[in-house]
C-alpha cells in the first residue's frame, strides 16, 4: 500500500488546489474537501478541519470572498469564490508548479524511479 | 436527507452540546464555528447516509474526530491572522491608555485626562473631554466579541471626537492662538503635548475599528437565497 503524501507537501500545494477548485465557481468548504479527495483518488488526506484556517488566510489575502448563505436546512454557511488577485496567484502558481514537476520529470529521465 | 423521526433530533442535540462546549471552552469566533458545525453536520450525515445502522451519536463522535482537536484549530485560526478592526482595536486601545501616562498639555500627564472624569461646574468646556473618555469606556464588550453599549452611535460619536480633537490641536499648530484667547481650553491647545495627540488618534482608531467591524459583520450576515441543486452538503 503506498504510502500517503507528505504533510508538508500537502500543505505547500493546499493554496493552489483551493484557488483551482475555486475556478470552478463558488463552494464551501466540505464541497471543496470533497473535491480534493476526488481529485487526487484520496491520496492527499487533508484534515478536515484545518482545511478552515487555510480558506480564511486566503481570504485575509485577497485570493479569494467569502459570503455566508442560509441553507434550506436554515444555517449559515460561508460560500467563497475566487477574486482577481486569486486568479493572478494560481497562474503564479501553475507556472511554479509545472516547473517543478517537469524538472522533476526531466530529472528521473521518464524512468519510473 | 430524510432521517427517521427521532434521530435527527438526537444529532442536533449533539451538535448544540457541541458549540455550547466550544463557545465556552475554546477561542473559536461564532462565525468560525458556524463553518465547522456545518462541515461537522455533513460530515456526520455522511456517515448515517453510508451506514443507516449507525446510531447519529456515534455518527457525531466520527465527524468529531474528523473535524479534529478545536484547541489546535484555535491556533490554526489565530495563524490565519486575526481580523483588521481587532488589531486595530486593540492598538486604539493600548493609545489610549498609553496617553494616561504621557503629558498631555504644558506641565500635566495623566490627571488632565483623569480630571476630566468628573465634570467640574466652573470649567464646563472641560466636558468635552470627559465625553470621549466616557465613550470609550462604552466599547468595552467589543473586548468580548460583543456590541458596544448604546450600539452604533458610539463609532460615529468617537470618530466626531478625534476629527474635533485633532482638528482643533492641528489648527491651533497651524494659525496659532490669538493673544488672550477666547477660553481656557483654546489657550490650552497652544500647549499641547504628545499625550494630547496620542489620545486624540486612540479615538480615531478605535472609531475606525468599529466601523471596519460592523461592515465585515455586515458582509458575514446571511443570504437567504435558495440553493441550486447539488450544491447541499446533504445531498
Amino acid at each position: 500500500m503506498k504510502k500517503p503524501v507528505s504533510k508538508e507537501l500537502v500543505a505547500a500545494s493546499s493554496r493552489p488546489m483551493v484557488l483551482s477548485i475555486l475556478t470552478g465557481g463558488e463552494s464551501y468548504g466540505y464541497q471543496i474537501l470533497k473535491q480534493v479527495k476526488l481529485l487526487s483518488g484520496g491520496k492527499l488526506e487533508w484534515s478536515d478541519g484545518m482545511l478552515y484556517p487555510v480558506l480564511h488566510r486566503l481570504e485575509r489575502d485577497g485570493m479569494i470572498a467569502g459570503r455566508w448563505v442560509l441553507t434550506e436546512e436554515g444555517r449559515r454557511r460561508k460560500y467563497y469564490r475566487l477574486t482577481r488577485r486569486g486568479k493572478r496567484q494560481l497562474a503564479t502558481d501553475r507556472e511554479n508548479w509545472r516547473t517543478v514537476h517537469g524538472a522533476l520529470e526531466l530529472s528521473w529521465g521518464g524512468r519510473n524511479v | 436527507m430524510d432521517h427517521p423521526a427521532g434521530r435527527g433530533f438526537d444529532l442536533d442535540d449533539g451538535v448544540a452540546q457541541w458549540r455550547i462546549r466550544q463557545e465556552r471552552a475554546s477561542s473559536l469566533s461564532p462565525r468560525e464555528l458556524d463553518e465547522l458545525e456545518d462541515h461537522m453536520r455533513a460530515l456526520a450525515a455522511l456517515e448515517l447516509e453510508l451506514n443507516p445502522a449507525l446510531d447519529p451519536a456515534t455518527a457525531l463522535v466520527i465527524a468529531r474526530g474528523q473535524i479534529g482537536d478545536t484547541g489546535a484549530l484555535s491556533g490554526e485560526f489565530v495563524r490565519a491572522g486575526s481580523p483588521r478592526w481587532r488589531r486595530l482595536f486593540v492598538i486604539g486601545w493600548a493609545m489610549f491608555a498609553v496617553s494616561y501616562l504621557l503629558p498631555a498639555i504644558e506641565g500635566l500627564g495623566y490627571e488632565t485626562f483623569l480630571v476630566t472624569l468628573a465634570p467640574i461646574p466652573y470649567a464646563p468646556h472641560l466636558t468635552l473631554y470627559m465625553l470621549p473618555n466616557l465613550v470609550m469606556l462604552m466599547t468595552i464588550p467589543v473586548f468580548r466579541g460583543r456590541g458596544p453599549w448604546l450600539g452604533g452611535g458610539v463609532k460615529w460619536f468617537l470618530g466626531l471626537a478625534s476629527i474635533g480633537a485633532l482638528g482643533a490641536g492641528i489648527g491651533a499648530l497651524a494659525i496659532g492662538i490669538p493673544a488672550g484667547g477666547i477660553s481656557w481650553a483654546l489657550e490650552r491647545l497652544a500647549e499641547l503635548r504628545i499625550g494630547f495627540w496620542v489620545w486624540g488618534a486612540s479615538l480615531a482608531c478605535v472609531a475606525l475599528a468599529l466601523r471596519l467591524r460592523d461592515r465585515e459583520w455586515a458582509s458575514a450576515r446571511v443570504r437567504n437565497e435558495a440553493l441550486a441543486p447539488g450544491q447541499g452538503a446533504f445531498e
